[in-house]
This record gives structure tokens, C-alpha cells and sequence, in this order.
């Protein structure tokens, strides 16, 4: 038999599995209309399937712990496992032995440092081309740190709080997590690590601002949508900013970036949250280095000059988090995001989603609705922002051990 | 092969597989509870956010305050991706591994399941972070393309002869065997491969297949049990 016929068969049973996995044919099901298309022509079982699947509300823990395995070890479960679960007599209490097995292991912590390597798309060295050389600059202490939170318990809440222990290094081979000295001294947790602000570094500190917005508090900009509607000939602006709290041609027609711009689009929309952040994140340079007082990243026009803060903002305007919320430092810029639901729920979002296979919050849209994103959030708070615990809780849901 | 032949083969498969597909399906749940907890869904009730702001990734159409919106994954698709996730490249080389497929080792031959694999880390889609890409969270297409050659190579690798298994000379489960000494197909030997149980039913149908198709291959058990591995083991890596 030739490699090709072999993968013919292999489609056509392919094609069979597929209508078969859902509801189960059985030996009562007739032949429908073959008038009728193709779906007719299937059993009803079958051809229903997709509407029978949704109704379906079995337990099947063997399922779930091939999930769970895949998710929390990075490997299906072991024969010797599955057979404990298959011949238990209360298979309830040992799939949830199984899952407090799974995340006492070391596996655990090498999985859920992956996972936020993926959220935060860090992960390695960074090479950055300056003009003396090369310099590589870590992008492994942020994903290691949201890991270590996790990993030890600690409230989780630290990631943009932590003064201190933000450097965090992890040997797989000993599974132990230890303290680096971070190369940024004043920390803020992952808000002023090296790696981030490498990453994530662009003109004016936009990307940076955005990563925030994005990865931990899962919302694209604009963030701010609750402000009066105001008609321009671009469309509405409805941000809570005054729109002249921003740079732009109507406070100053020699503005280098128009920010107020409104003839075709609302630049002002996304910019009015982003204004009032970035210049917090704008001393750090393209290694993710911070220099006191030294503005270091560049403004997009002729020439590429280093900004200044009048680009971003008038005189006088204060940096901010969001609009009533004013954050003159990053540490106060931290301490709000931490008390910000939107964080909370951000990060019971994407950890559900990891168990489930659902993708990402940000760039799927897989997002969850408001009633069940606060019962998951209400268990954030009943573990005192343990996610370890947050996620044993999810693993043993009643959600999830059902197909 | 003639064509006859190979259309009983595949006729065959997608008996077989048919009843793979259909598993646990069948038999009752004693834990079925008539009135679980439904994961809430809200139809789409609002455009989405600030209207025509700058589209800066040309997707800007959809955003909207993710939890004020009321929108989530469609329950067929939530389902769907709950048992069905994409194992990640990483995670499908430990498996591998752990079943008796060394996908790490050195200059692995041409054609191998341990190339494939190694070569196949692009377009199975892992990170590259510095340009800000994390892993993908489904396949491609040819990701998949990749795995189904890759689970061809496994299922030689395993069977590399009439009197070797290989599947327990991993850690997942030693000493097991994909097929018993008739050249039935072992319930613990396919669960090890599957992570779950098969059923009463699909074992037999899989014992019945690989007789049916040796027959209609002068007897070549050998290869018969490779197409049975090779089919039972994509329809189930292949699910995403």
C-alpha cells in the first residue's frame, strides 16, 4: 500500500469520525430524504448532532482528565492514572486527587510559566541593536514572576504592585524559583521589568501602554468609552477626556502629532487614555533600561526626536490611569490597576479559558459574559487573589468535567 | 494495492472509526445530573466600542468592552474546543516520548516521526517572541498536514516489526502493548496511546478491523495493525 492510499483512508475516516462524535448513532436511527442534501441524508443522531451536543449534559471525568492532564502536566494522563479513575468507585473524589496530584507537581509550574510566556509573548532573549553593541536583554523574568505568584500562592495581585522579588529566575531541572537582581531597581512589579519595556518599546511608549491594556486587562483600546458622544465629522468621540486634554492642532496648530485630529477617524478616542499614560513608561529606553529624568523614547516625525512631553500632553494636564484617576508615578499606576475589576477579571478570563481551549481573550474575543466573569471573579476574592487555588477550583468546576 | 481491495480497506476504517468517534457516547453516565450549571451565553446586544476609531490592526470593527458586551464563545464552538484544544508542540512531543517515540533525539532518520516533528515546529505553530507572537491556539492546516504524516511515522515506529510493540518502552505505561498476542487490539495499549479508554465496542470493532484489513492484504497483519494505529491515533491528535 502506497503512503497516499494510506492517507486516503485515513481522510475518509476522518470524515466519518467527524459527524459521528457527537449525540451517537444508534441502531433505531433511518435513512432520510436522500432529496433532501447531503445533511438529510444522514441519520437523525447524526445529522443533529451539533443541536443534540449542546444539550448533552454528561459528566465524563476520563475526558476531563485528559484536559486537565494536558493542561496542568503537559502530557496525557498515564495508563496507571487512568485506570485508577476508570476503576475508582467514586470517581469523583479521585479526579479531584488527581488534579491536586497534578498541581503539586513540578510539571505544574513549567506549564503555567508557559502559559504566561503565551500571554505576555515574552519568553527568551531579546537582542537589541544599540549603538555600542548588542545587548540581550532577558524576557523571561515577567513570565516568571506571574509563575512564581501562582506557584507559591502569593496574591497575585503583586504582578503590578511588588516593590521587590520581580526578577525571578526558575530551573526546571529543580523546580525552584529563585531572586534575581532585576536590572531596573525601583520595581513596580512587571510595570518597570526590562524585558517588558524591551518588547514593547516604540514611539512615544504607545506599545507599551497598549501591552497594559491588553494583557492585563484584557480590553483593546479604546479603554474609555463612557464620556458624552460628541459628533465630528470623523465620527463620535466618547471619551470622559476633555478632547483639549490632549496635544493635538486645536490646542496648538504646530503640534507635532494631532492627536485631536477628527476629519476621518477619532484619534482622540484611543489617545486621551494613552496620552495620559505613556509618558509613565517613557524613561525607558530601548533595552528596557530606565534613565532618571531622561525621556527615552521618540516621537514619529521627520528626524525622530526624542519626545517631549508636550507631545503627548499640554501643559499642566496630569498623568493618569483613566479619567478621575490621576497617577503621577508608576507605582500609583500600578496600585490602580490592581484595584481595577477589569484586572480581576482579566486574569479569571484567561485562566478559563486556558482550561477550556477557548482562545485568547484579546486577539479571539473569547470572552465571557458578565455574570459568569463574576462568579469566577468572586472566586478570586474568596481565595484572597490566590490563583493557584483559583485554579483547582476551575479544573474541579462543575463546567469542566462536563462534554 | 488493487482498488478493490483498497476500497474494503477504507470501508473498513470508517466503520471503525465511526465507532471510535462515538466514544463513551454510547454507554450510560451513572454521574449524569439532570440540572447542571449552564455556562451563560448573550447573544451579541452591542456594536462594540468607540465608534470609528483608527483601525489599527484592521480588526478594530469588533472591540468593545469585553465584559460589558455580553458576548462570548458560541456554545457549539466552546464545546468543541473544550475536548478537541490544540495540544500544544511541546506537549506533543512529551507525549510522544512517553509512548515510546523519542522525538528529541539527534539527526533523526528522513521520514521519521522524530524529523517530522523537529521540522515541523513552524508550522505547527510555536512562539516566537521576539516578534511578539506567542504559540497558536489552533492549527493550521498545515499543521495538521504535518501531524498526519507524523502519526503515519509513529504508527511504523511503533509496530517496526511483527514480534516488536514499542508503546511501553516509554514512561506513560511500561510494559504495554498496542496489540495482545492474537493480534487483538489492547484496551490498555490504546488508552495509553488515546489518554482515555476505549470502549467494549471499539476495541472489538478495532481486533475486527485489523483482521479484515490483513485480509485483504495477503495476510500482512503487520500492516494492518499499523493503518489501524495510524487511523485511531490521527482521528484522535488531529480533533482541532
Amino acid at each position: 500500500m502506497t503512503v497516499s492510499s494510506i492517507k486516503k483512508n485515513i481522510v475518509l475516516g476522518l470524515l466519518a469520525v467527524l459527524p459521528a462524535c457527537s449525540g451517537g448513532a444508534t441502531s433505531t436511527d433511518t435513512q432520510a430524504d436522500p432529496t433532501g442534501g447531503f445533511r438529510a441524508t444522514l441519520p437523525p443522531s447524526v445529522a443533529d448532532s451539533d443541536k443534540l451536543a449542546l444539550q448533552d449534559t454528561k459528566i465524563d471525568y476520563m475526558l476531563a482528565l485528559r484536559s486537565a492532564a494536558l493542561k496542568l502536566t503537559g502530557n496525557y494522563p498515564t495508563l496507571a492514572e487512568i485506570k485508577q479513575l476508570q476503576n475508582a468507585t467514586d470517581q469523583t473524589a479521585v479526579y479531584s486527587q488527581l488534579i491536586d496530584n497534578y498541581i503539586n507537581r513540578p510539571t505544574f509550574n513549567q506549564q503555567i510559566l508557559q502559559f504566561w510566556r503565551d500571554t505576555f509573548k515574552m519568553g527568551g532573549m531579546l537582542p537589541v541593536t544599540t549603538p555600542t553593541g548588542t545587548v540581550n536583554v532577558n524576557l523571561e523574568f515577567a513570565p516568571t514572576y506571574a509563575a512564581y505568584l501562582i506557584a507559591k500562592g502569593e496574591s497575585f495581585s503583586k504582578l503590578v504592585t511588588s516593590p521587590s522579588g520581580t526578577c525571578q529566575t526558575y530551573n526546571p531541572a529543580t523546580d525552584t524559583f529563585a531572586v534575581a537582581a532585576c536590572p531596573n531597581t525601583s520595581a513596580v512589579g512587571i510595570l518597570t521589568d526590562q524585558g517588558v519595556q524591551a518588547q514593547f518599546y516604540s514611539a512615544m511608549a504607545f506599545r507599551r501602554v497598549r501591552w497594559f491594556q491588553e494583557a492585563l486587562l484584557c480590553s483593546r483600546m479604546p479603554a474609555e468609552t463612557n464620556g458624552p458622544k460628541v459628533q465630528y465629522p470623523g465620527g463620535v468621540y466618547n471619551s470622559p477626556w476633555d478632547i483639549k486634554s490632549i496635544s493635538g492642532a486645536i490646542n496648538d496648530p504646530k503640534a507635532l502629532v494631532d492627536f485631536q485630529d477628527a476629519s476621518s477617524l477619532i484619534c482622540a478616542n484611543c489617545h486621551s487614555t494613552m496620552n495620559h499614560q505613556a509618558p509613565l513608561f517613557a524613561n525607558f529606553g530601548p533595552t528596557g533600561m530606565y534613565v532618571a529624568g531622561m525621556i527615552q523614547v521618540k516621537t514619529p516625525i521627520a528626524g525622530d526626536p526624542f519626545s517631549k512631553m508636550i507631545d503627548w500632553l499640554p501643559a499642566g494636564e496630569p498623568l493618569a490611569y483613566r479619567f478621575g484617576q490621576p497617577t503621577p508615578t508608576v507605582k500609583e499606576f500600578g496600585d490602580a490597576m490592581a484595584a481595577d475589576p477589569a484586572f480581576k477579571a482579566c486574569m479569571a478570563s484567561r485562566l478559563w479559558n486556558w482550561a477550556m481551549s477557548r482562545g485568547d481573550v484579546v486577539v479571539d474575543q473569547a470572552i465571557l459574559t458578565p455574570d459568569f466573569s463574576a462568579q469566577l471573579t468572586q472566586q478570586i476574592d474568596a481565595n484572597n487573589w490566590n490563583l493557584k487555588e483559583f485554579i483547582r477550583g476551575v479544573y474541579k468546576s462543575a463546567y469542566f468535567i462536563r462534554y | 494495492m488493487k482498488s478493490k481491495s483498497g476500497f474494503f480497506v477504507r470501508l473498513g476504517l470508517v466503520t471503525l472509526l465511526g465507532l471510535v468517534g462515538c466514544q463513551n457516547q454510547s454507554e450510560p453516565d451513572p454521574n449524569q445530573v439532570t440540572n447542571p450549571p449552564v455556562d451563560p451565553v448573550v447573544p451579541p446586544t452591542s456594536p462594540g466600542g468607540a465608534m470609528k476609531s483608527f483601525d489599527h490592526d484592521d480588526i478594530l470593527g469588533n472591540i468593545g468592552d469585553v465584559f460589558s458586551d455580553g458576548r462570548q464563545v458560541l456554545p457549539a464552538d466552546g464545546q468543541r474546543m473544550h475536548v478537541c484544544g490544540k495540544i500544544t508542540y511541546d506537549t506533543l512531543g512529551r507525549i510522544l516520548t512517553t509512548r515510546g517515540i523519542a522525538t528529541g533525539i539527534a539527526s533523526p532518520p528522513a521520514d521519521s516521526a522524530a524529523r517530522l516533528y523537529q521540522t515541523g515546529a513552524n508550522i505547527m505553530g510555536v512562539a516566537n517572541y521576539p516578534a511578539r507572537v506567542a504559540e497558536a491556539d489552533r492549527n493550521s492546516t498545515g499543521g495538521l498536514t504535518r501531524l498526519f504524516d507524523m502519526f503515519l511515522a509513529v504508527a511504523d515506529e511503533l509496530l517496526p516489526s511483527a514480534a516488536i510493540d514499542r508503546l511501553g518502552s516509554g514512561t506513560a505505561c511500561p510494559g504495554t502493548t498496542l496489540f495482545d498476542a492474537s493480534n487483538n487490539c489492547n484496551a490498555d495499549g490504546f488508552a495509553c496511546l488515546l489518554g482515555v479508554p476505549v470502549s467494549t465496542v471499539q476495541l472489538a470493532e478495532c481486533s475486527a478491523s485489523v483482521k479484515r484489513i490483513a485480509s485483504l492484504t495477503s495476510n500482512d497483519i503487520l500492516r494492518a495493525k499499523r493503518m489501524a494505529v495510524a487511523t485511531i491515533a490521527s482521528s484522535n491528535f488531529l480533533c482541532d
